[in-house]
């Protein structure tokens, strides 16, 4: 007993309470300053940290938007593919309608033509006759004729002598 | 035919109808000759046709006998002739048919007759017929024969 109690008396002898004073100031003193180096080395890692996740979601970021602009430029380009397929598929579909109806045309303008030719040629001939008929009428001059109406039964004169012929004597 | 009873035309005497009325006329002198004789008066006045055409062929009309070879003569031309048609769009002048008569009668046979008309419709030229044979020679003919229509020749005309 008188062991413990000479050990608390020289505890006390030792520890004083300007000895525990300052012990308890060196114990404050070392937290503040692991304290103070703890917490640099957790803002330098925080920053770390920061800086990283900015870094990751910059990257994260920039993949997404390259893979959607990837994918927007894709579908942009599927729809101008299929708009200028659709506008070839319109321009092919209107050259032929439109060759298909030249040709139509051209068939039906060039039949009418005919036709109208046809028409012409049949009726021309005798419109033509009227007109001389109706223009020199009595007028003909058949004065002029006589040497061409000679000539033209001199060409003819065998056909009608052996025609004459045959009829005086059968 | 016998050559003798041939009866030679002047080129005035066309068509088979003069003859007919030439027949008719002598028949009808005849009668007024019978009636005139009756009655013991003068002579009957011929036509200048027919006193032409008894000159040519040297028939005195006075003569009954000459009168009535005159009239067989004519009968049997009436009868037998040929006759050849020719169809023109006006009526051609005298000296045309005259022309044509005569070519016929030298060329062909000097007893043809022809039988002119009239067809409007031929425009120009003119048509033969002979009893067996038409022959064309009208402006409608040769119109309707050319090979190519004459909406051809105004389109080519154009095009020059």
């Amino acid at each position: 007993m008188n062991k413990r109690q000479n050990l608390e008396e020289e505890i006390e002898r030792i520890f004083t309470d300007e000895f525990r004073e300052e012990l308890r100031n060196r114990g404050r003193l070392s937290f503040d300053k692991v304290l103070k180096e703890n917490a640099l080395f957790l803002q330098q890692d925080l920053r770390l940290t920061t800086t990283k996740l900015n870094e990751d979601i910059q990257e994260t970021l920039k993949r997404v938007l390259k893979e959607e602009f990837a994918q927007y430029s894709q579908s942009i380009d599927d729809a101008r593919s299929l708009a200028i397929q659709s506008i070839e598929k319109t321009q092919t579909a209107m050259e032929q309608q439109r060759l298909q109806l030249t040709s139509e045309l051209k068939e039906y303008v060039d039949k009418e033509r005919q036709v109208i030719v046809a028409r012409m040629d049949e009726h021309l001939t005798e419109t033509i006759h009227s007109y001389i008929v109706e223009v020199l009428g009595d007028e003909v001059d058949l004065a002029a004729q006589s040497s061409y109406i000679l000539r033209r039964l001199e060409e003819d004169k065998e056909t009608i002598r052996e025609d004459i012929v045959n009829v005086i004597q059968p | 035919m016998s050559s003798s009873l041939n009866l030679v035309m002047p080129e005035y005497i066309e068509r088979r109808v003069q003859l007919r009325s030439l027949v008719r006329e002598l028949q009808e002198m005849e009668s007024q000759l019978s009636t005139s004789h009756a009655r013991g008066a003068g002579s009957v006045k011929a036509s200048p046709q027919l006193t032409d055409l008894a000159h040519v062929n040297g028939i005195d009309l006075k003569k009954k006998d000459a009168r009535v070879a005159l009239v067989d003569k004519l009968e049997t031309a009436f009868t037998h002739y040929p006759s050849i048609t020719l169809q023109f769009a006006a009526q051609p002048p005298s000296d045309v048919r005259k022309s044509i008569v005569e070519w016929l009668r030298t060329e062909i046979d000097p007893r043809v007759l022809i039988d002119i008309r009239l067809r409007p419709t031929l425009g120009g030229g003119f048509v033969v017929r002979t009893p067996n044979h038409q022959i064309d020679h009208s402006w409608r003919r040769y119109l309707d024969q050319k090979p190519t229509g004459f909406a051809d020749f105004l389109r080519r005309s154009a095009d020059v």
